[in-house]
């Protein structure tokens, strides 16, 4: 037919690139109790002070409950089963195995688990331990036994994150105070430090970073490619790991936090009449072991990550694009005319030819959109150009023509 | 749809997949495949060239039309294909009448069917002839059409006796219509008998005007060669007493 052109096997060709974005979550997000959700699904028995904990909180753009609202990632913690933290916190274990932990703890076997469930997910056996550095890493300063989990959705992770290109700001010490560096017991007491006041910020921000792993190209048997996140201002220091395809990165708490930290504050407890109590001890070894995982990641989440509209999240993502380059060639004596109602007068005369000239002037077109169709002339893509194209005589034009999937 | 950017002086291309090339896809059964191409020139208006001549009009055109975005629907997203002719000296096409009774249609002529009613009211013959001038040039060999394209909405019309070669995402059902040698200035014919399908006070009061009693529906007829084009009005009303 006159109007359509066959495409050649030829001119069709496929071609793949990657597309990188740039994501950043701003603190407010993460600090805002109304953009995070929680999932309340850890319930203790179901007596008057029964308590309820989720298992990871999902941070959201704005307030969850709206519906453009936007899921950034997940959060959450877990301790390794070996770890001097769960080991030192268990007093018994049942006759099948089930670890007993006093009642000053809580929901130990599910942070025990969640660690558990990742180091499956991340290093192909539920009793692996991660390591940060992932490899060649020191026996006894370098195993992550307190780890704080972010899971990046794929909305913005896409096929993966771009290596090097990941940064988070986060407080290594919460509000004030800190009894190690000599301030009153009162003082920090009366501060409740586990929940951020304004008048108390939280202090010692560090940026952490995954510079220098394209340099070192590491994999995992099933988190696939892997880096070592490392402090910005000292390089040398390992504090977690990236796992690049897989969109989750590993902190190991007790280097990005101040482990020793003296912590006050009012946390859940079963056998309270309040549900609640005031709790007083180290972060590392008491407040993960006695807070449930609601008040652990309320109170990394509040107090870590700042409250201000600053970024403190920040990667490149990659997305693979397969195209299709269709290459659409009109050869000099092809689409010079046209069935446009406005390219001939009542009579079917061209308007584009004057009256009297017509052995000089000779017909044109003009080409403003490409269509692809399949061989029942069903139109399968459309292309438009971004202005007119002038088609006559002595033009012979190719359009590439790209189908991105 | 907004317009395209056009500030630089690269040729941007931007494609996008139809409703029925997703389809395609979706189907995996490898029907989406690319066979041949189409050009068009929708957004272009040729009376430019007419009101200022050649050189002046052509400059209007390319930088005074603004590309709009490319549409999904495939009924809509190409309209006015260009034609290849191997014949740099053509100054005439075809010109595309349509008749109901042996009357053009116009705008002051506009077929009326009736859902309620027999004969006529719901069944009528077109023909649709593409023609040359009286005593006007000859048209070329190349843009007589051997067949005639119509395009009409299948929720209110079918064409007796044919089956629809596709029907879009917007009900636009289209047929391919074998055409036959004319008399006289009369290039090529073909005769269509367009039936009113059966329309429920629902559908009818739906699709009707608002603030009228008639529905407003449009037939397009396309030289399959020549590509010359017309597109007409068609009126359904309650019944053609009331």
């Amino acid at each position: 037919m006159a109007t359509f052109k066959t495409i050649s096997s030829a001119d069709i060709k496929t071609t793949t690139s990657v597309l990188n974005q740039l994501v950043d979550f701003v603190e407010e997000d993460i600090s805002g109790s109304a953009s995070r959700k929680k999932y309340q699904v850890f319930v203790t028995s179901s007596g008057g002070n029964a308590i309820t904990s989720s298992l990871y909180h999902t941070v959201y753009d704005q307030n969850f409950t709206l519906q453009t609202s936007n899921e950034l990632f997940d959060m959450t913690m877990g301790l390794y089963s070996e770890g001097t933290v769960a080991t030192g916190s268990q007093s018994s274990t049942d006759v099948n195995g089930k670890r007993i932990f006093p009642s000053v703890s809580l929901m130990m076997r599910e942070k025990i688990n969640i660690y558990r469930q990742y180091a499956q997910l991340l290093l192909g056996t539920s009793t692996g331990r991660f390591t940060a550095p992932f490899s060649n890493s020191t026996s006894g300063v370098d195993e992550v036994d307190e780890a704080l989990f972010i899971n990046f959705k794929r909305l913005f992770v896409r096929d993966g994150i771009k290596r090097e290109t990941f940064a988070i700001k986060m407080f290594q010490s919460s509000s004030f105070g800190d009894i190690n560096l000599g301030d009153a017991l009162g003082d920090i007491t009366n501060n409740q430090n586990i929940i951020v006041t304004s008048t108390n910020p939280a202090s010692g921000s560090a940026i952490y970073t995954d510079v220098g792993s394209s340099t070192s190209l590491e994999n995992s048997p099933t988190g696939g490619p892997v880096g070592n996140i490392v402090n910005a201002a000292n390089t040398s220091q390992t504090v977690g790991l990236m796992f690049y395809n897989q969109g989750i990165a590993v902190f190991d708490m007790k280097k990005v936090f101040n482990g020793n930290q003296f912590m006050t504050g009012s946390i859940q407890t079963v056998g309270s009449t309040a549900n609640n109590v005031n709790f007083s001890g180290s972060f590392g070894t008491d407040f993960l072991v006695s807070a449930s995982m609601d008040n652990i990641i309320d109170h990394i989440a509040s107090t870590r990550f700042g409250s201000g509209s600053n970024t403190t999240i920040t990667f490149q993502n990659n997305t693979k694009i397969n195209s299709t380059l269709v290459y659409c060639r009109a050869t000099a004596d092809e689409f010079n005319y046209s069935s446009n109602p406005t390219y001939t007068n009542s009579e079917g005369r061209i308007r584009v030819i004057n009256e009297g000239q017509e052995n000089i002037e000779k017909a044109f077109s003009f080409i403003t959109t490409i269509g692809l169709y399949d061989a029942n002339e069903e139109l399968l893509a459309v292309a438009k150009l971004s202005r007119p194209v002038e088609k006559n005589d002595e033009k012979d034009l190719t359009f590439r023509v790209r189908l991105d999937f | 749809m907004g317009f395209l950017d056009h500030s630089t002086n690269n040729i941007i291309v931007d494609a996008v997949l139809t409703d029925a090339g997703r389809s395609a896809l979706a189907n995996n059964d490898g029907s989406f495949q690319i066979f041949q191409f189409a050009l068009g020139d929708d957004e272009v208006d040729y009376e430019i060239i007419e009101q200022y001549g050649r050189t002046v009009g052509k400059e209007k055109i390319e930088k005074n039309t603004p590309v709009v975005e490319a549409l999904t629907l495939g009924s809509l997203a190409l309209k006015n294909k260009l034609v290849s002719v191997n014949n740099e000296f053509i100054t005439h096409m075809p010109t595309l009448t349509v008749k109901v009774a042996g009357a053009n249609i116009s705008g002051n002529n506009i077929p009326s069917f009736y859902r309620v009613g027999s004969g006529t009211d719901k069944n009528k013959l077109f023909t649709l002839q593409t023609q040359t001038t009286n005593g006007g040039a000859s048209i070329d060999s190349q843009l007589i059409d051997s067949s005639f394209r119509v395009e009409l909405n299948s929720i209110f019309f079918a064409i007796e006796g044919e089956a629809p070669d596709v029907i879009y995402n917007d009900n636009i059902a289209v047929y391919e219509i074998g055409s036959t040698a004319g008399a006289n200035n009369v290039i090529r014919q073909a005769s269509i008998n367009v039936v009113l399908k059966s329309i429920n006070d629902t559908t009818f009061n739906v699709y009707s005007t608002s603030g009228g009693s008639s529905i407003r529906s449009f037939i397009k007829i396309t030289g399959i060669n020549s590509g010359v084009t017309s597109t007409f009005e068609l009126s359904v009303g309650n019944s053609s007493s009331s």
